[in-house]
């Protein structure tokens, strides 16, 4: 893992030196920018997504100039591997790095609930360029360092159930992972359907790390009567499930609607052919595929330059890079509008940026000082697997 | 006269009185001493021996109870570590590390609802990787959880790790187990037992007994919970034993130890016991003692006075007392049984000695019976050789009586030689007897002479002087003569039955009959079986006149005449005199016998014996003669058998001889016959040749003929000139090379072949019809050759044919093709012969039909004609030798024959003939 890092770093400062060799002369101090995030997690892809969003950001950043007159920014990494308490040691060690100006965490909401607390005592604004629990921004703080520029879990399980509606499945069934984030959308779901009296629950199953069968509990729930079935889990677990409905006779297989965790791991590579046999959608809110913007092109080509992918299809986990990049580009900003390093000014600056041309959107005003989301229920769209792996949105006349 | 003063006397010297007064007191007082002796040292012994036991015992219990007490700890802390090692792979577990909001909700439950199979009280929290307390079931939460190394050692091993923390009141025991995260596969947290260590030993030594005591130590030092030792002075013996991994990593040991007290009362209990026993068993052996003497003594004083008595009485009538069973009382038992056998000895001896007497008397009775009685003469004389006792069977076998002998000299029954000498015992006293028995030879009373087989004994009476002879003799004249004669039987038969000649046979037989006592010559004559005739075959101790005159005795003679009816003729000196027998007076002879040799109840032969110093044959070897005859019949039976079997092998052998020889001139015969047909066959087959190449050559004969002719025409013309001439001579010799060419086919169809090649059976019938179809065309015959394995059909034959490939065979082309020119030449005489009978419209013609097809590995084929065929009745003997339905002249009879010879003979086929509609079908398979 430290190896890891390293190279990474390594690179970034190649990219650094090669884009910005006026900074590189004037020897100006680095502005840091944390990522704690799950490296080291088994099969998962969504912090090395989250990094590669940033690196390109800082690139285009940095290539301009820099921040703070001319100062370049630079990614500080540190691994959690989604457990609370290395994280909350990883904040605490950060919050020490004095030109230290945010951190930014990663795809596993529990990780980051946990963690808020030490985040808000060392006063560390906190990028979430994933985590979807809506307690993370709805943390009761104040001041809210909190930042998220990605999905909400009540966002995410209307989509999904509309996403049921549209296929004549009014009757679903929850497959939902034992932990905060699986009883975050349990709750929205709930919310949800006690709002819509066409859609009903028919049943609920939680299971926990990994399990590795999930047909009893999918067959109980088909015997309920559920028409699709939302599953809210990580790649890990995903597999199992869409492997045993593969196995089953075309008949017994109903749609899978899947959170987005599932995109944060090689889902696409683990479950291999299976995944074809089976209905599988699952919530994005970013597609690189078959955007023509020019900007959507650059992020695209630096981002081949830095991985090696070929073309939009092949960038893994598309949203994590797309919030990252995004969101990198308004701490930037935030950071030359406090005019310095000090993070509760950087908070403020926050609260408070300009209209903003991103990737994802345009943004008139990305945050206030009452509202720290950054994206709207309305950039949130179903999308699935393409034979070639690439996450696609679905167009509405099939749903 | 003064009182004498009372002497007191001490205990020591009444004691050595009361000692002296009795040798029962004595031994009771040996024995007491020694009992108490006895009781004291052992008691002693077994009380150390005991102490040594009960140290060894008590000090095997203490390390067992040790060892219990180990493995209750080890057993206790293994279910903790499997019971937490369970929970750190629970999911809940897992989530816990994760999920804040999870861990109020579910993980607080859980572990609060966790049943700990331990058996002690088991607190557990979950700690994370630094050892901060994520969830606990505890009630006191605030609680240790050791330090917050044992979970930094855990994770960072990722091995279980044990510790012992004594700064809180009780001594705590941690086990912290590592929680692998699934996500990562590594230790993120540690789950962490808590146990009381004193609760945990209490436990453990439960099953300790209730004299021991126990404590458990950590570095020497007491933890609270054991069981009390209340100080050294109260312990008796105590154990220390470290404990197993991993209790002994933390300086955990246990000690065992054994209260004195316990072990004390013991031993006390063990004194008193012994003390007792020791009491009980001295009375016991005083009194066993006192009675014992007192039993012993009194008998013996008993049997010494009966002793006594009976030595002066003499009387075996008195008895000792018996007072018991014991030793004592047994002497004197065996004692009286001894007196009475004594006596009862005495009484039997004296009435044997009665019983004797009687008996000496009876036998004495019985023996001179016995000599009265007895077939052997039994003799008894004296020193003098006087004989003083004759029995009746000596006047049997002597002829004297008793009045006539006794007092005789023994000399009366010598037949001159020293009769005592003779039987081996010496007439006079002192002389060394001989050997018994000896066969002496006598002259009895009436001349005659008898062996006997004498057994003598000197009489010695006790004072060792001979008094006498006795003697008993036994007359073996008989059984002497008749052991000798079946020693001779016996001889002779050994010898005959080896023997193979006659000659050899006979002179083994004069041998045997000249051992005969009085036999000294004799002659053997056989009997001819055609003349009724004797012979003679063989003589002996014959003069050569003799014999000249008695070397045959014809058929009537009276001497024949005898022998023939198979009796037996003896002529004695009187006889032989009164007959007034020349020629065997004249021989000497006094005595003859002639004994008739039989064999199957016929007479072959005849045994005539004679003695030239005997008056007569004795009867017994008139006997031993015809006994004799009867086993020479058998061996001159079997010699002539053998001597007649000889002459018939030689006569077989020489038939045999000849036989082979007849055999060699009857195949000699046979083959010149077949060599005969086979070239009858090929002149026939020539002769038809030679009218075919008549046929070949009529065309082109014809042709140069017509040449020369023309040639010359041409010349008388004028219009010969060298064009003219080169093409006549060109026509020519195309005819002659044609004729040049069919010489070479028929003189390769006569030549010998030298073995099997492969040639084509279709092409060489074709051949053959190459030759014969001028002939054939001739007389108005066609012929075809069809393969029915092609389908294909062939009619012109002056161009040779292709072979299909499917006709080949190993064999010999030139005998085939010689088969071939037979049934074709037959065929071509029944249609000329049928034509000939106008038995087919004139204008039908003659036609010869060959089909070849193939049947596995068989090639089949079938010729026939139209020319009606063969009559029923001939239809199977066709194929016979010299068997012919045509006209003398015409045919050998050997064509079909050879045919036959050739394919079933050289090929190895069948040939088989039937009669179709048109004609004849001859089939043949190879």
């Amino acid at each position: 893992m430290r190896a890891r890092s390293i190279i990474w770093a390594l690179t970034v400062f190649a990219g650094i030196i090669a884009g910005c060799e006026d900074l590189q002369a004037a020897g100006s101090a680095p502005v840091l920018i944390g990522l704690d995030a799950e490296f080291g997690y088994k099969n998962s892809t969504s912090a090395e997504a989250i990094r590669l969003g940033m690196q390109i950001a800082i690139e285009e950043i940095n290539r301009r100039g820099g921040v703070l007159g001319g100062r370049p920014l630079a990614i500080e990494e540190r691994a959690n591997h989604s457990v609370p308490a290395r994280s909350i040691e990883n904040i605490k060690e950060m919050a020490k790095i004095h030109d230290l100006v945010a951190v930014f965490c990663g795809r596993f909401s529990p990780t980051v609930l946990e963690a808020l607390p030490t985040i808000q005592s060392v006063g560390l604004p906190l990028m979430d360029p994933w985590g979807a629990a809506d307690a993370i921004v709805d943390n009761g703080f104040s001041p809210n360092y909190a930042f998220r520029l990605s999905l909400r879990d009540s966002w995410a399980i209307p989509a999904m159930l509309r996403h049921a509606e549209a296929k004549k499945a009014t009757r679903v069934g929850l497959l939902l992972l034992n932990t905060s984030w699986g009883r975050s959308n349990h709750m929205a779901a709930e919310d949800y359907v006690a709002k819509h009296q066409n859609l009903k629950i028919v049943g609920m199953h939680w299971f926990n790390w990994n399990d590795t069968t999930f047909i009893e509990k999918y067959q109980s729930l088909r015997e309920a009567g559920a028409q699709a079935i939302l599953m809210v889990a990580n790649a890990n677990e995903a597999v199992f499930l869409i492997k045993e409905v593969a196995a089953l006779p075309v008949a017994e297989r109903l749609p899978i609607i899947s959170h987005w965790g599932v995109t944060g791991g090689d889902l696409f590579e683990m479950a291999g052919p299976a995944l074809r046999q089976v209905d599988f959608s699952v919530v994005q809110t970013f597609s690189f595929v078959d955007d023509n913007r020019a900007r959507t092109k650059d992020v695209v080509a630096a981002a081949e330059r830095l991985t090696g992918v070929k073309g939009p299809r092949r960038i893994v986990s598309p949203v994590g890079v797309a919030h990252a990049y995004d969101l990198t580009h308004l701490l930037a900003r935030a950071v030359e509008k406090a005019g310095s390093t000090d993070r509760a000014a950087i908070r403020t600056a926050m609260e408070n940026l300009g209209p903003y041309d991103g990737l994802i959107k345009r943004y008139p005003q990305p945050f206030t000082s009452k509202r720290h989301e950054a994206l709207s229920p309305d950039e949130v769209f179903m999308a699935e697997f393409a034979e070639d792996g690439a996450i696609v949105r679905i167009p509405r006349a099939r749903r | 006269m003064t009182d004498r003063p009372e002497i007191r006397h001490g205990p020591g010297l009444q004691l050595r009185r009361w000692l002296a007064s009795s040798i029962a007191n004595r031994i009771t007082l040996a024995a007491v001493s020694l009992t108490m002796t006895v009781v004291i040292i052992l008691g002693l012994i077994s009380a150390l021996v005991l102490r040594q036991q009960a140290a060894v015992s008590v000090a095997a219990d203490l390390e067992a109870e040790s060892r219990m007490i180990d493995q209750q700890l080890q057993h206790i802390l293994g279910v903790a570590i499997k019971d937490l090692y369970s929970l750190a792979e629970n999911s809940f577990i897992a989530n816990g590390l994760v999920d804040s909001e999870g861990r109020d909700a579910y993980l607080l439950p859980f572990l609060h609802e966790h049943k700990t199979p331990v058996g002690v009280s088991l607190n557990i929290a979950l700690l994370d990787f630094q050892g901060k307390r994520l969830a606990t079931n505890a009630t006191n939460a605030g609680r240790s959880w050791g330090s917050s190394t044992v979970a930094e050692r855990a994770i960072k091993k990722n091995a279980t790790m044990v510790e012992v923390d004594r700064a809180s009141r009780a001594t705590l025991l941690f086990v912290a187990v590592p929680v692998v995260f699934p996500p990562t596969g590594q230790a993120e947290g540690v789950i962490v037992g808590t146990m009381d260590l004193g609760e945990i030993f209490r436990v453990s030594t439960r099953t300790l007994g209730k004299d021991d005591l126990a404590d458990l130590q950590i570095s020497g030092a007491a933890v609270s919970g054991g069981r009390d030792r209340r100080g050294r002075g109260f312990t008796w013996m105590e154990r220390r034993i470290a404990l197993s991994p991993p209790l002994d990593s933390l300086g955990l040991s246990v000690v065992v130890a054994r209260n004195r007290a316990g072990i004390q009362a013991t031993m006390k209990r063990l004194v008193l016991i012994y003390v007792l026993i020791g009491l009980v068993t001295l009375l016991l052996v005083l009194a066993l003692t006192r009675l014992a003497a007192n039993r012993l003594l009194q008998p013996l004083a008993s049997l010494s006075s009966t002793t006594q008595e009976i030595a002066a009485s003499g009387s075996l009538a008195t008895k000792a007392q018996v007072t018991g069973i014991d030793e004592v009382g047994t002497l004197a038992q065996v004692f009286n049984s001894m007196i009475e056998k004594l006596r009862r000895a005495r009484e039997n001896l004296e009435s044997q000695v009665e019983a004797r007497t009687s008996e000496l008397k009876q036998s004495e009775r019985r023996l001179l019976l016995h000599v009265q009685q007895t077939p052997l003469a039994a003799i008894e004389w004296d020193t003098a050789g006087r004989i003083v006792r004759w029995n009746p069977a000596a006047e049997r076998i002597f002829g004297y009586s008793a009045a006539e002998a006794i007092g005789q000299s023994l000399e009366l029954l010598s037949a001159g030689e020293d009769l005592g000498e003779a039987v081996g015992v010496a007439r006079v006293p002192g002389a060394p007897g001989g050997e018994s028995p000896r066969v002496c030879r006598h002259v009895t009373k009436h001349g005659g002479s008898i062996l006997c087989e004498w057994y003598t004994t000197p009489l010695v009476p006790d004072a060792g002087a001979v008094v006498g002879v006795a003697a008993l003799a036994q007359d073996v004249t008989a059984r002497r003569l008749a052991e000798a004669f079946t020693e001779i039987q016996r001889d002779l038969s050994t010898q005959l039955s080896s023997t193979r000649n006659m000659e050899d046979a006979l002179g083994q037989v004069f041998e045997a009959t000249c051992r005969l006592e009085g036999v000294d010559c004799g002659a053997v004559y056989l009997v001819d079986p055609l003349s009724g005739a004797l012979n003679l075959a063989a003589h002996r101790g014959l003069s050569a006149a003799f014999v000249a005159k008695t070397s045959r005795h014809e058929a009537d003679s009276p001497t024949a005449q005898l022998v023939m009816a198979g009796r037996t003729v003896t002529r004695d000196l009187a006889e032989l005199r009164r007959s007034g027998s020349p020629t065997v007076l004249e021989e000497g002879l006094r005595s003859l016998a002639a004994i008739p040799i039989l064999h199957e109840k016929s007479v072959i032969a005849c045994l005539s014996l004679g003695s030239h110093t005997r008056d007569e044959i004795a009867a017994d070897t008139r006997v031993a003669l015809e006994v004799m005859a009867t086993q020479i019949g058998g061996t001159l039976a079997r010699l002539r058998a053998e001597a007649e079997l000889e002459r018939s092998r030689r006569k077989l052998e020489e038939l045999n001889e000849n036989l082979e020889t007849r055999i060699e001139q009857e195949t000699g015969l046979r083959l010149e016959k077949e060599r005969l047909l086979i070239q009858q066959s090929r002149m026939a087959a020539m002769g038809e040749m030679i009218g075919a190449i008549a046929h070949q050559w009529r065309q082109p004969l014809n042709s140069v003929a017509a040449v020369i002719q023309d040639l010359g025409d041409a010349q008388a013309f004028g219009v010969l000139d060298k064009t003219y001439l080169d093409r006549g001579v060109e026509t020519a010799m195309q005819q002659i090379n044609f004729m040049s060419k069919t010489i070479d086919d028929f003189r390769n169809f006569f030549q010998p072949e030298k073995g099997r090649r492969l040639f084509d059976v279709k092409l060489a019938a074709a051949e053959v019809l190459k030759m014969l179809e001028p002939q054939f065309a001739a007389h108005g015959i066609s012929c075809r050759i069809s393969c029915l394995v092609h389908g294909t059909s062939f009619t012109e034959f002056s161009v040779p044919l292709q072979s299909c490939g499917e006709m080949g065979l190993l064999g010999y082309e030139n005998e085939m093709k010689q088969v071939y020119l037979n049934l074709l030449l037959n065929a071509k005489d029944a249609i000329l012969e049928r034509r000939a009978k106008r038995h087919s419209h004139p204008e039908e013609r003659g036609h010869i039909e060959l089909e070849f097809a193939r049947q596995g590995e068989k090639i089949l084929i079938r010729i026939s004609d139209n020319g009606g065929g063969i009559p029923e009745g001939i239809l199977e003997r066709i194929f016979e030798p010299y068997f012919t339905t045509k006209e003398q002249g015409q045919g050998t009879g050997i064509g079909l024959y050879m045919s036959k010879m050739i394919i079933e003979g050289s090929m190895g086929g069948r040939i088989s003939a039937r009669n179709s509609d048109a004609g004849a079908q001859f089939s043949i398979e190879v």
